[in-house]
C-alpha cells in the first residue's frame, strides 16, 4: 500500500472518534439522543451520494474533505449539541466523500479501499469505551496536524488514475455506468447493514462495543488483501461461511467477532465492484454504499424491536452473497475486472 | 371526551425509518440528476 494512503486511513479514525465522543459527552435523555443521533447519520451518511454528485468534478477534493475535517473540529469544541450533530454530520460527510473519491481513484489494488474504510471502526469503538480530556486533546492535537498534512499530500503524484487505467483499452461503452449491477450492489450493502443489527448477542461482557468495532475493523482491512490474493469468488464465500458461523452461536463471544469478522470482509469487495460498475461516477458510488448501509442499519434496528427469527438474517446473507456473485459474474462478462 | 392518544414515543422509531427511508430515495434521486445535470 502506498505510504499516501496512510494519511486518509489516519483521517478517518480521527473524524469518526471526535463525531461519536462529541455526541456522547452530552448528558440528555433517551428519546432526545435518538433523535440527535438521527440527524447526525442522516447528515453524515445520506447525504454522501449528494456530495459525491457534486464534487465528481471537482480537483480540489483533498482540500474539501480537510475542509471536513475542520468542520468536524468545531462540531466537537462547540457546547452545543444541536450545532455538534449538524456541523459534525455535514464535516464527516465531506470528508468521506472527498477522500474516499481519491482512494477509489488512486489505488490500484482493492487492499487500500479496505484499509481506508477500516480504521473509521477504530475511532468509533474507542470514542464508545474511553471518555477522558487527555484523550480527548492529545487526539485533537494529532488530527489537526494529519488535517494539515492532508493540504499538502500530492496525491496526483500516485502514478494511476482508476478512471483511465482500469482497463487495458477503454471504449466509451466501458464508461457507461451499469444500472442493475450498482442496483445489487446497493441491495447488497443495504441487508448487510440490516444483518449487522438484526442479530442476536446473548453474551455481557466489559468492553464488549469495543471488541465488535476491532472485529469490524479486522474485517474490513483484511478483506481488500484477500480479494487482492484470492478473488472475488474465494472472498464471498469465505464471508458467507464466517457470518453464517456467528449466527448459530450467539453464546459464544469468540465465534460472534468471527461471524462480524466474516460480515465485514466483503466492505473493500462492494467498493471495487462499484467503481468498476461506474468508473465516471466515484463519488456518487462511494456515496450510495454509504447511505445504503446506514439505512439498511437503521431498518435493522426497527425490525429487531419486533422480534428475533434466525433464519431472516440467514436468507438475507445468502441473497446478499447471490447478489454479489452475480454482480461479479456481470462486470467480468464485460471485461471490467480481470478474474472471478 | 378526551381521546386516549398514544404518546409521541411510540410512534418516534417507525416516523425515524420513515423519514430515514424518505431522505434515502431522495438523496440517491437529487444525486442522479446533478449527475446527469454535470454530463450536459
Amino acid at each position: 500500500m502506498k505510504k499516501e494512503f496512510w494519511v486518509p486511513c489516519l483521517l478517518h479514525l480521527f473524524v469518526d472518534f471526535f463525531c461519536i465522543y462529541a455526541l456522547l459527552s452530552y448528558d440528555i435523555n433517551a428519546e432526545t439522543r435518538l433523535i440527535w443521533f438521527t440527524v447526525y447519520n442522516c447528515l453524515a451518511f445520506l447525504l454522501q451520494p449528494v456530495i459525491g454528485a457534486l464534487i465528481e468534478k471537482s480537483k480540489r477534493n483533498k482540500e474539501l474533505a480537510s475542509f471536513g475535517c475542520a468542520f468536524v473540529i468545531v462540531g466537537a469544541l462547540f457546547p452545543n449539541l444541536y450545532v455538534t450533530s449538524i456541523v459534525s454530520g455535514i464535516g464527516n460527510a465531506m470528508f468521506h466523500v472527498c477522500m474516499g473519491t481519491i482512494v477509489l481513484n488512486k489505488s490500484e489494488k482493492s487492499s487500500p479501499l479496505g484499509a481506508f474504510i477500516s480504521f473509521g471502526a477504530i475511532g468509533v469503538g474507542l470514542a464508545s469505551v474511553f471518555h477522558n480530556g487527555w484523550l480527548f486533546y492529545s487526539f485533537l492535537f494529532v488530527f489537526a496536524g494529519l488535517t494539515a498534512l492532508n493540504m499538502f499530500t500530492s496525491y496526483e503524484f500516485i502514478p494511476y488514475d482508476f478512471k483511465e487505467d482500469f482497463k487495458k483499452e477503454v471504449s466509451k461503452e466501458d464508461l457507461k455506468p451499469l444500472p442493475i449491477i450498482i442496483g445489487l450492489i446497493t441491495l447488497g450493502v443495504i441487508l448487510r447493514g440490516f444483518f449487522g443489527k438484526y442479530s442476536e448477542i446473548n453474551v455481557d461482557i466489559s468492553y464488549l462495543v469495543l471488541y465488535i468495532e476491532l472485529a469490524m475493523f479486522l474485517g474490513k482491512f483484511v478483506g481488500g488483501f484477500i480479494l487482492d490474493l484470492l478473488g472475488g469468488i474465494p472472498l464471498i464465500c469465505i464471508s458467507l461461511a464466517l457470518s453464517i458461523l456467528g449466527l448459530f452461536f450467539p453464546s459464544n463471544i469468540y465465534l460472534i467477532l468471527l461471524g462480524i469478522f466474516g460480515t465485514n470482509l466483503l466492505m473493500a469487495f462492494t467498493m471495487e465492484l462499484v467503481r468498476r460498475s461506474m468508473p465516471n461516477n466515484l463519488g456518487l458510488g462511494f456515496g450510495l454504499l454509504a447511505s445504503g448501509l446506514m439505512t439498511g442499519t437503521y431498518i435493522g434496528s426497527f425490525v429487531i424491536t419486533y422480534g428475533y427469527v434466525y433464519y431472516i438474517p440467514l436468507i438475507l446473507m445468502i441473497i446478499n452473497a447471490l447478489s454479489l456473485f452475480a454482480s461479479l459474474v456481470v462486470v467480468y462478462k464485460k471485461e471490467r475486472i480481470s478474474r472471478l | 371526551m378526551i381521546l386516549d392518544v398514544a404518546p409521541i414515543s411510540v410512534f418516534l422509531p417507525f416516523i425515524i425509518i420513515l423519514g430515514i427511508v424518505i431522505f434515502f430515495i431522495i438523496g440517491i434521486i437529487v444525486a442522479v440528476v446533478i449527475t446527469k445535470c454535470n454530463k450536459k
